[in-house]
C-alpha cells in the first residue's frame, strides 16, 4: 500500500489500466476534495459539486485509455470537472447566472493602466468574499491559480486557452475583484 | 464562499459502481480508431477545401464572372449565374469542418486559434492556387465522375459567350464552346466598354436578350474562356478555332 502512495498519478493510471482497477480509488482520494472545492467555487452548491465530481470520476474511468500518460493526470481530471460544471451551469442557466454583474467589466474598462498590486493572501481573501459576483470566465482561472495553486501552463491545459489569455484573465479578474471588494466595503460602512 | 466543511468521500460510491461492472473502461482500440478517424477527417476536409478552392480559381479564370460587372446592371444576372457559388460554399464548408476538427488538438489553444485559422486559410488558398497553376483541372476533367464539376454555362437567357466566326455591319455570328451558333445584333445603345474593333477568331461575352433566335446585345466585351483551350477540350472547337459558317 505504501508503494502505491509513492507512485505518481500517471504511473497509477497505467496500473489501473493494465493491472488493478481497484487502484482507481487512490486517484479518487487524491483529488476528490480539491475537485469538489473547484466545482463548488463555480456553482456554490456543495451537494451538486459532489455529484458533478462523482460523475466526472466515472467519466474519467470510462475514458482512462484515452488519457495520454505523457500529460498530467491532474490537468485532465480538472478539465473533465470543469467541462461537467460548465455543462451543469448551462443546463441550469435560470438558477445560476453565467455573466452576473456585467457592470464590473464595464467599470474596469479603460482603467487597464491602473495597476493594482495584491499579494496572494489578499487575493485569496477577496476571492472568498467576492468570488460569487465575478463573471465565470474570470472565476475559473482565478480559482485555479490562487486557490488550487495551478501554474499558468496547467490552467491553460484545463481551460484549453492560450497561456497569454490565462494571464490576461487573471489580471482582469483581480482588478474586478478589487472593484467588487471596495463596493462591498462601502456598503458595509454605510450600514454601520 | 466555500469555507471548509464536511469531508466527502466519493471513492466508495465510485468503486462500488466499478466493482459491480456498471462502468467499464472503454477499450484502447476505441480511442485509437477515434484518433485515426479524426486525422482522416481533418486531412479529408483540407483536401476537399484545397480542391474546391482550386476549382473556384479555375472557374473564375475560365468564365470570368467579374467581367460581366463591366456591363453595369445588365451584367448582374450573368455575374450571379456564372459565379462558382457551390464550389466556394463546399470549400468554406471544408475549412469550417477542418477548423472544428482541429479544435480537438492541443495546438488549437497552445498556439492561438486565430493564428491557426489564418495559417490554415493561407495554406488552403495557396495550395488551391498552385493546383490550378499546375493544371490539375485538365486532368480532373477527364474523369467521368468529376466532369459535372467542370460543366459551365456559356449561353443563357441574358448572356452568351463564344468565338466570333463572322462579322457583317451590326451583326456577328459566334459559336459557343458547346458548339452552338448564335447570331448577335448590336445597335447604337450597345455598351462596348472594352472596344469595338472585333475580329473573327476573337472571343467575346455578350449580355442582352433573345428575340426569337437572335440575341440583341446590350453590351459586348472582349474576353471569355481562355485562348489556351486545345482542340477537343470543348465540343465544337477544332484546332483552337471554331468553324466559320457566316
Amino acid at each position: 500500500m505504501e508503494d502505491i502512495k509513492n507512485l505518481n498519478d500517471e504511473e497509477l493510471v497505467e496500473l489501473v489500466r493494465n493491472k488493478d482497477q481497484e487502484l482507481y480509488s487512490e486517484l479518487v482520494k487524491r483529488y476528490q476534495n480539491k475537485l469538489i472545492h473547484y466545482a463548488l467555487y463555480l456553482i456554490q452548491d456543495e451537494d451538486k459539486a459532489a455529484d458533478i465530481v462523482q460523475e466526472s470520476f466515472i467519466k474519467a474511468f470510462i475514458n482512462l485509455n484515452g488519457f495520454n500518460i505523457k500529460k498530467k493526470f491532474s490537468s485532465w481530471i480538472y478539465r473533465i470537472v470543469h467541462n461537467e460544471t460548465i455543462n451543469y451551469i448551462r443546463k441550469h442557466k435560470k438558477e445560476i447566472s453565467l455573466e452576473n454583474n456585467k457592470w464590473i467589466e464595464e467599470t474596469i474598462k479603460g482603467k487597464e493602466d491602473v495597476e493594482e498590486s495584491f499579494n496572494k493572501k489578499e487575493v485569496k481573501e477577496m476571492l472568498d468574499l467576492s468570488l460569487k459576483e465575478l463573471p465565470i470566465k474570470y472565476r475559473s482561472p482565478l480559482t485555479l491559480f490562487y486557490l488550487e495553486e495551478k501554474t499558468y501552463e496547467e490552467i491553460s491545459d484545463v481551460l484549453r486557452m492560450p497561456v497569454g489569455t490565462v494571464g490576461t484573465r487573471i489580471n482582469r479578474g483581480k482588478k474586478m475583484l478589487k472593484v467588487i471588494y471596495k463596493k462591498k466595503e462601502g456598503e458595509n460602512y454605510a450600514k454601520r | 464562499m466555500p469555507k471548509d466543511k464536511k469531508k466527502i468521500d466519493l471513492s466508495q460510491k465510485i468503486m462500488k459502481q466499478i466493482k459491480k461492472k456498471h462502468v467499464k473502461i472503454r477499450p484502447r482500440v476505441f480511442f485509437v480508431s477515434g484518433s485515426v478517424l479524426l486525422k482522416i477527417g481533418l486531412v479529408g476536409a483540407m483536401m476537399v477545401s484545397i480542391f474546391f478552392i482550386n476549382l473556384v480559381i479555375f472557374k473564375l479564370r475560365f468564365h470570368g464572372p467579374f467581367d460581366y460587372l463591366l456591363f453595369g446592371r445588365f451584367g448582374l444576372r450573368p455575374f450571379f449565374m456564372a459565379f462558382p457559388w457551390i464550389p466556394l460554399l463546399v470549400a468554406l464548408g471544408g475549412i469550417i469542418g477542418g477548423l472544428f476538427l482541429l479544435r480537438r488538438y492541443d495546438i488549437s489553444y497552445k498556439k492561438g486559434f486565430l493564428a491557426l485559422i489564418i495559417g490554415l486559410v493561407i495554406l488552403i488558398l495557396s495550395s488551391g492556387f498552385l493546383l490550378d497553376r499546375i493544371g490539375i483541372n485538365k486532368k480532373a476533367e477527364k474523369f467521368r465522375q468529376l466532369r459535372p464539376l467542370y460543366q459551365g454555362r456559356f449561353i443563357d437567357r441574358s448572356w452568351v459567350m463564344g468565338e466570333i466566326v463572322g462579322i457583317k455591319d451590326n451583326e456577328m455570328i459566334i459559336v459557343t464552346p458547346e458548339g452552338k451558333e448564335v447570331k448577335i445584333l448590336k445597335n447604337k445603345e450597345t455598351l462596348l466598354s472594352l472596344g469595338s474593333d472585333f475580329k473573327e477568331g476573337e472571343r467575346i461575352r455578350v449580355v442582352g436578350e433573345w428575340q426569337d433566335d437572335v440575341f440583341i446585345a446590350k453590351g459586348i466585351g472582349k474576353g471569355g474562356f481562355p485562348k489556351q483551350i486545345k482542340n477537343g477540350e470543348i465540343k465544337g472547337i477544332k484546332n483552337n478555332r471554331l468553324p466559320r459558317r457566316f
